[in-house]
């Protein structure tokens, strides 16, 4: 065997880290899609009609489409009536303060390495976590209500807030947008809300962490961000799941408002479960992430380290419908073994002067398959417009497949738009110079692939950027190409 | 629209035998083909706009007096072939002797076997719904057979002559010799300036170490054309296509190579100048299939008004195909408002011993520039030509044969004078 072949079976046969399940007591709601099912969650969330008849409306349309076909991904029929679609942690009381968090799940932040009153002590980021569809203890609201700043778990926001709610919803991804948002419209669990009145600067960065836990529970969340004039939020979301056989089903959505002068910085990293070796089990993630820049001069940033998940599909976009107002995406997609991830964005250019930048970095390895999908739009009216595209991928081994489908669509004479992209291996003469120096081979990879990836990581705010910078030089470790 | 029993009605109507294999095969790629119409036509409504102008997909087969044709062959062309509506005119052609042209049906059975390997090989990789159409339609596949060894100075002009209301079907079979090196120069000529569609595959074959070049030029006018090329290269052989385009209600270029052995070399090189509501599709595919191959990729194109450019361009390589070097890229000027460009370079990669890249830009022509030329005192209309057949000398730099390229060159600085220039 050579080295190359040990290092990658070494690589291959690590198991993941976050695999483990607590048992809480959970309500769990029986398998099955219909209806009565949608009925019953509204009803143990106490939603309003409203609320409850727009979910109805997106089921009937769900039961006329198909699953989409068009993404590069091998995906198992998914049976959507052999999934429960709602399960919560049992109320026992209302919480008061973090103290009256069941310390079981206390201790499940902690192996995450998130520790709640770690975070409100010594980082100052305020967690609202989320962990099987019902929130749990949210810090700082005080210190964020001050600021008129208010960030809560949806539910809560639909019977606080439901003005802003109405106002919002489904405005940035119709619940018939497609396939997977609209089952999300129909059965969303819980989520986050969050309103950054105008002109304030959020003084943290806001952050959830979702678990999936209990077994074959669909995770459905929704999350709302609206950041009204001139106000600046910077957003966290992590993700992690314990081993699971099943496949679990993730169907996620997240929408922003950006208006006039207002600025949002969405950054997720994902490291879900992704089956183990041999391909079985695993996440799959099929999310829609849009955001609109409503006024002028407003701007939505997306930064995404994917490293998890058996399948994921997912393209975070934004629409620059405000003249002057900007769209970043940032991505790091790595896949292992038969992990599979059609991931990009897309940029839809309709205001005047708006600019776009697209950073895409794919690290395939194992039998795993990795692709970018963008789509650059520039509409007639969007005078002046640009962009620029950079999608690279990094192959380790010969067995994985990097694949690029940027859709490109210019419609005035205006605008500049470029797009690159190359696809390479680790080279022999890299690694060379790094022994050269005395650097081992494990240590020259993982400084390659970081500096390969640091444009992307340097976006990220400190505390993830350390987590992403760690998972990625553990999911790589030892790929010699 | 596409009437499944005019086209069944085709198939059993052959008397060929194998002709009749081959269009039976074919009528059961009608359906995968439609499935994938729907990705691959994504910017071209090429059916929707044919069914509005055809009521049939049934081909033509009159033929007016052959000297009404000839006089459409400029007299400075030493080699070429006529081919009207499908069928080809031996007695009109000027024909080297180192070729050999015959109607595939017209074959022995051992002259057979040579294009065997080729013709129709083109549905089983590709499903393309209008080469799925040619292969049940097209009456006569007309073959050429290059033998080993043979090199021809000078090119070989193909005139495709399209003169029908109904739909014509071109259908060509190449197969070149070991070590020889051939030019093919291919026009096609409509009798009518608008609404004529004619539908054009070619497959070529090439053995070890050949090489060809093989130019194609439109400028069709407010006609439809469609037109898939197919290369199937053996190792050591050099392939360099180009492809100019000028106008056309819609024109849809194919052209799919695969490397099937080591050391392979394929150029594409495609300039497009389009105006006043042309429709400009070019799609092309390379597969890398086995070792140390290597394809370049160049499309350049500009758009003026009401006109529409796309590109596709698609490069897979294997897994067996260590140390393959790919490189594409795709150049548009939009001069206009009200024209569009759409481009998808898409690359799908299964070895990590390779180099590949891709890029693609759309922008104008840069204003300091056009400055830089006015303050010396060039109006703007003629800086405007200047930069822009700049812009196509990467193009046209590319062509080896100097008569050629300077042909190309004047009719290109031709298109452009005819250009808006706002």
């Amino acid at each position: 065997m050579s080295k190359d072949d040990k290092i990658l079976k070494e690589f291959t046969s690590k198991e993941y880290e976050h695999g483990w399940s607590v048992d809480f007591d959970v309500d769990q709601a029986p398998k099955g899609l219909n209806e009565d099912i949608i009925k019953l969650i509204s009803s143990k969330k106490e939603e309003p009609k409203w609320l409850l008849d727009w979910r109805l409306k997106a089921f009937e349309h769900f039961k006329k489409m198909s699953e989409p076909e068009w993404s590069n991904l091998n995906i198992p029929k998914i049976d959507y009536q052999d999934i429960s679609y709602y399960s919560a942690p049992k109320k026992k009381k209302m919480l008061k303060s973090m103290d009256e968090v069941d310390p079981e799940l206390i201790e499940t932040f902690e192996k995450l390495g998130i520790s709640l009153l770690e975070q409100k002590r010594l980082s100052g980021v305020a967690v609202d976590a989320v962990i099987d569809s019902v929130s749990i203890g949210t810090t700082f609201k005080d210190k964020l209500s001050e600021l008129g700043i208010i960030f809560c778990s949806f539910s809560e926001a639909v019977k606080e807030y439901p003005e802003l709610v109405k106002k919002h919803l489904g405005k940035v991804i119709p619940a018939k947008d497609n396939y997977f948002a609209c089952l999300n419209s129909a059965v969303f669990s819980d989520g986050s809300f969050c309103y950054i009145p105008k002109g304030v600067r959020c003084p943290m960065e806001l952050s959830t962490y979702f678990r999936i836990n209990a077994s074959n529970t669909g995770q459905f969340e929704r999350t709302l961000i609206v950041a009204d004039e001139g106000s600046y939020v910077s957003y966290l979301e992590g993700c992690t799941a314990p081993m699971r056989d099943e496949n679990q089903l993730h169907a996620a959505v997240v929408e922003i408002h950006a208006e006039k002068d207002a600025e949002v910085k969405y950054s997720t990293v994902q490291n879900w479960y992704p089956g183990d070796k041999n391909g079985k089990g695993g996440i799959y993630n099929f999310v829609t992430k849009r955001g609109i820049c409503n006024g002028s001069n407003s701007k939505i940033s997306w930064t995404q380290v994917e490293t998890g998940s058996a399948i994921t599909w997912k393209y975070p976009s934004c629409i620059l419908r405000g003249d002057n107002s900007v769209g970043e995406f940032y991505s790091v997609a790595v896949t292992n073994n038969y992990q599979q991830a059609d991931t990009g964005t897309k940029m839809i250019h309709i205001g005047k002067n708006t600019k776009s930048k697209i950073i895409s970095k794919g690290i395939s390895a194992g039998h795993s398959h990795n692709s970018y999908r963008g789509h650059v739009n520039v509409l007639k009216r969007a005078k002046n417009s640009r962009n620029f595209s950079q999608c690279d991928s990094l192959l380790l081994g010969n067995k994985c497949g990097a694949h690029t489908f940027p859709y490109i669509d210019i419609e005035n004479k205006s605008s500049m738009v470029e797009h690159e992209a190359t696809t390479s291996k680790i080279g022999e003469d890299q690694i060379f110079y790094c022994l050269q120096r005395g650097i081992d081979e494990e240590n020259a990879i993982a400084l390659i692939v970081n500096g390969y990836a640091k444009e992307v990581l340097k976006q990220l705010p400190m505390e993830f950027s350390v987590e992403a910078q760690k998972l990625l030089s553990l999911t790589l470790e030892g790929s010699v190409g | 629209m596409i009437d499944a029993s005019e086209l069944k009605d085709s198939v059993e109507n052959e008397n060929d035998l194998v002709t009749k294999e081959i269009k039976t095969k074919s009528l059961k790629n009608i359906a995968p083909s439609f499935k994938n119409y729907r990705e691959e036509y994504k910017y071209t409504p090429f059916i929707r706009r044919i069914e509005k102008k055809f009521s049939s997909f049934n081909p033509s087969s009159d033929i007016k007096n052959h000297e009404e044709y000839r006089e459409l062959i400029p007299d400075s062309e030493k080699y070429y072939i006529v081919i009207v509506n499908g069928s080809f005119l031996k007695q009109i052609s000027s024909l080297p002797v180192e070729i050999e042209i015959n109607n595939y049906k017209g074959l022995t059975k051992e002259n057979r076997e040579i294009f065997n390997s080729t013709y129709s090989k083109t549905d089983d990789s590709n499903f393309d719904i209008f080469s799925t159409i040619n292969s049940i339609q097209h009456q006569n596949c007309l073959t050429f057979r290059i033998n080993k060894s043979t090199v021809l100075d000078g090119k070989i002009s193909i005139y495709n002559i399209v003169d029908s209301k109904n739909p014509v079907y071109f259908r060509k079979c190449f197969h070149i010799g070991k070590n020889s090196k051939v030019s093919f120069s291919e026009k096609f000529i409509y009798t009518s300036h608008e609404s004529y569609f004619s539908n054009s595959v070619t497959e070529i074959f090439m053995d070890e170490n050949s090489n060809l070049n093989y130019f194609t030029d439109q400028n069709i006018n407010k006609n439809y054309h469609y037109n898939s090329i197919n290369v199937f290269q053996k190792k050591d052989s050099i392939s360099n296509f180009h492809t100019y385009s000028f106008s056309g209600a819609i024109i849809r270029n194919n052209l799919n190579i695969k490397l099937t052995e080591k050391n392979c070399y394929a150029n594409m090189y495609g300039f497009y100048a389009i105006k006043n509501s042309s429709h400009i599709d070019n799609h092309t595919s390379v597969d890398h299939i086995d070792e140390s191959s290597i394809s370049n990729e160049h499309y350049k194109g500009i758009v003026d008004k009401d006109s529409n450019g796309v590109f596709n361009g698609k490069i897979y390589v294997r897994q067996k195909a260590q140390k393959t070097n790919a490189f594409q890229a795709n150049n548009n000027i939009l001069l206009s408002d009200s024209a569009k460009v759409n481009t998808k370079p898409q690359l799908e990669i299964w070895a990590d011993d390779v180099k590949c890249s891709h890029g693609c830009t759309v922008g104008q022509l840069d204003e300091d520039a056009l400055f830089y030329l006015m303050s010396r005192g060039i109006s703007r209309k003629d800086a405007t030509s200047l930069l822009l057949s700049a812009f196509s000398t990467d193009i046209t730099d590319k062509i080896e044969d100097e008569d050629i390229r300077e042909n190309y060159e004047l009719m290109i600085l031709r298109e452009l004078e005819e250009l808006n220039h706002e």
